[in-house]
């Protein structure tokens, strides 16, 4: 049996998906701003959110195993 | 769905504008009030994901970014409130007594739901665009939804 349920699964598929796209996005902020109190947040937040997709792709590869 | 292709859309167009004029058209204000919009976008995410979670251990996890999503909201919004980009709304006085009095009254007749009058009466006095209880004008869900935002940045 899968660990993981249908809507699970979806949900992994939507986050995975928005933290990536959030990564990409706030690394050309942190580029594009001139303020440096604003580049440091917008990169402390970008490294949360390369933690954020680290930590559901480990759930999402997880999930295939002992399935078969 | 909907808000990825929102969001995708809006970096398109991030980019178009960043190369077709060779300057930067984004203000830190702007890119800040879109990382503050992405928060709440993601905080509701993973508040949506908790509750859709049956196995222990995905929830936990689930939870904890949901946490670390909304302590980068203040974060953001921290810094835009120190910049002065951020003007909260306060409460009219007068709005919070007639609300106390309200619940104040009720409490006094044992909790019973008021009757229909005070209700219609309650809600006749309070100025048209007055946010709910929860901080939300009704029938929207735009990035303005944090508790006494104006809107100094623009309409989505």
């Amino acid at each position: 049996m899968p660990n993981l349920t249908q809507a699970e699964l979806m949900q992994l598929r939507e986050d995975i998906s928005a933290e990536m796209l959030m990564i990409q996005k706030f690394a050309a902020y942190a580029n594009m701003c001139n303020d440096q109190q604003v580049k440091q947040v917008i990169t402390n937040v970008q490294r949360t959110h390369e933690r954020h997709r680290d930590i559901l792709m480990r759930h999402l590869m997880a999930a295939g195993q002992g399935m078969m | 769905m909907t808000h990825h292709m929102e969001h995708a859309g809006q970096g398109v167009q991030m980019h178009q504008m960043q190369t077709a004029g060779g300057a930067n058209l984004l203000t830190d204000k702007n890119i800040l009030s879109d990382c503050l919009a992405s928060q709440k976008f993601l905080a509701a995410c993973y508040n949506h994901a908790v509750t859709e979670s049956a196995n222990e251990s995905l929830r936990r996890d689930f939870m904890g970014i949901y946490q670390e999503e909304q302590n980068n909201l203040k974060a953001v919004f921290d810094v835009m409130t120190r910049q002065g980009w951020y003007n909260l709304n306060y409460a009219n006085p007068q709005d919070i007594a007639q609300v106390q009095h309200q619940f104040q009254q009720e409490m006094a007749q044992g909790g019973q739901p008021q009757n229909f009058t005070a209700q219609h009466q309650y809600q006749a006095n309070v100025p048209a665009q007055q946010f709910n209880q929860y901080g939300v004008q009704a029938g929207q869900f735009t990035p303005h939804h944090h508790p006494g935002f104006q809107q100094p940045y623009r309409n989505w």
